[in-house]
Parts: structure tokens; sequence; C-alpha cells
């Protein structure tokens, strides 16, 4: 197969006969897999002992500021993120986002405590 | 940042662009369509083209149809993923997925046909006639 140059939006839009063209800028790999990966790892692991289900690691609370459209994003978010009955919370959905942006450092080796 | 490929033994690094397929299971009327075979023939396209692909199992799915005042599609979509080279898209390969694009919309009688390639949603909505493709 012949190598060509790399092909820009508009060149791809073309050849595949596409009518629109969207943006995915939100999503952190910029594919429709993140919510589903999200929604998989939530799944994995919130647990429930008999209340809310939650991660069991998480051994800290603490009251962290948002802007009020970050919030309701986060709710939307969460809301998407629920499956098979279970719950999700903004609040749950934030501390998952911390840790894979704390990973995502790590891996940049911008950090250097080890973070799980 | 770690030299993933000499610790993996792996080769070069090649599938940078992530190309995706909607594969939904109605047509544009919510009845339902051949979803397995489309997702085989999916799996197929991408997998001559790009060397391999997965399909994820169905997520519940809607899509709004403009063409028909705003009807919500509601529908179990399998995605069919795939990491490609960008220098693997050329004028060929993005001929032959419009041939598969164009016939699976033509012949599933969807509204949209959806793929992401990169960044980018590319929404197919108008279909090349048989004779094109």
């Amino acid at each position: 197969m012949a190598r060509e140059k790399r092909r820009s939006i508009q060149e791809i839009q073309e050849a595949l006969g596409a009518r629109r063209v969207v943006r995915l800028d939100q999503l952190p790999s910029q594919g429709p897999l993140d919510l589903l990966q999200l929604r998989a790892e939530l799944q994995r692991r919130l647990r429930s002992s008999g209340g809310r289900p939650t991660d069991p690691d998480w051994s800290i609370r603490r009251v962290v500021p948002f802007k009020e459209d970050h919030w309701r994003e986060l709710e939307e978010l969460a809301a998407a993120c629920e499956s098979g009955g279970q719950n999700v919370s903004p609040g749950q959905l934030a501390a998952v986002l911390v840790e894979t942006g704390l990973r995502e450092l790590r891996r940049k080796g911008l950090l250097k405590a080890k973070v799980r | 940042m770690r030299d993933f490929r000499t610790a993996l033994g792996a080769g070069p690094p090649t599938g940078t662009l992530q190309v995706t397929v909607f594969i939904p299971s109605v047509d544009r009327d919510e009845r339902p369509i051949a979803q397995e075979r489309w997702t085989e023939e999916c799996l197929k396209v991408l997998g001559r083209l790009f060397r391999g692909a997965t399909a994820f199992p169905p997520g519940r799915g809607v899509w709004r149809d403009d063409a028909q005042g705003g009807a919500l599609v509601f529908d179990d979509t399998v995605l069919v993923t795939s990491y490609v080279d960008p220098e693997m898209l050329t004028s060929e390969t993005l001929a032959e997925l419009r041939r598969f694009f164009h016939r699976m919309g033509r012949e599933a009688n969807q509204g949209e046909i959806g793929v992401v390639i990169g960044g980018e949603y590319y929404g197919i909505d108008s279909y090349d006639p048989p004779e094109l493709v």
C-alpha cells in the first residue's frame, strides 16, 4: 500500500462524503470509548456493603470547591455513567477523574510519588 | 518518558490514530437490522485495511433524525475501533471505507453513518448510489 501525506480533516470529509464534522475536543483521548471506559472503571471500583456503593480504598474525605457549571457537568456525566442500576455521584466521578489526571501526570514523569 | 517499545519488546509504534465506527442495531424507523453481519463486515474491512480492529459490546444509544422531524431513534450501538497509522489513510483506504459506509447506510436504511477518525466525528447522511460503489 502506497504511503501518502497525512490527511486534513477536510480531505477526509470529502473522501468519505461526510456532510458534517464534529470536533471531540472535550474527551481526553478524543474518542467515544472514553465514556465507556470511565463507566467500566466506576462499575469495577464501586462496591456496596449495604449503603451507597463506594471504592473501599477511598479513606480520606475533603471539601473541594467547584465552579457551578463544572459541577453541573459532573452531574450530567455521572448520570451518563450510571449502568445496571448502579448510581454514581458527581463527587465519586470527580475522585476518579482526579486519579486519572494524577496517573497521566505520573506517566509523563511529572509526579514522583506513587499514585494508585 | 519510558521507552515502552523496548520494555514491551514491541515493534515500532504505528497505530496512533483511533478510528471508530458506529454499528447501529436498528434502521431510521427503529426496525432491527442485521447488526452482527454489519459488525463482521466492518471488522473485515478495518482488519484488511489497518491490520486489526475490535468490536465492543453494545451500548445504549440515541440519535436525533432531523430529516424526520427530530424523531429520536434509540438503539444498542456496537463500536468497532482500530488504531491506525495516519499514513495508512490513503486515497485507496479512504475510498474503500467510503464504499463500506455508504453501502451500510443505504442497505441498512440509516439516517446517518457515524465514524470518528482522530478527534473528529464524521457524519454521512447522503449515500452514493449503488453504481458508484
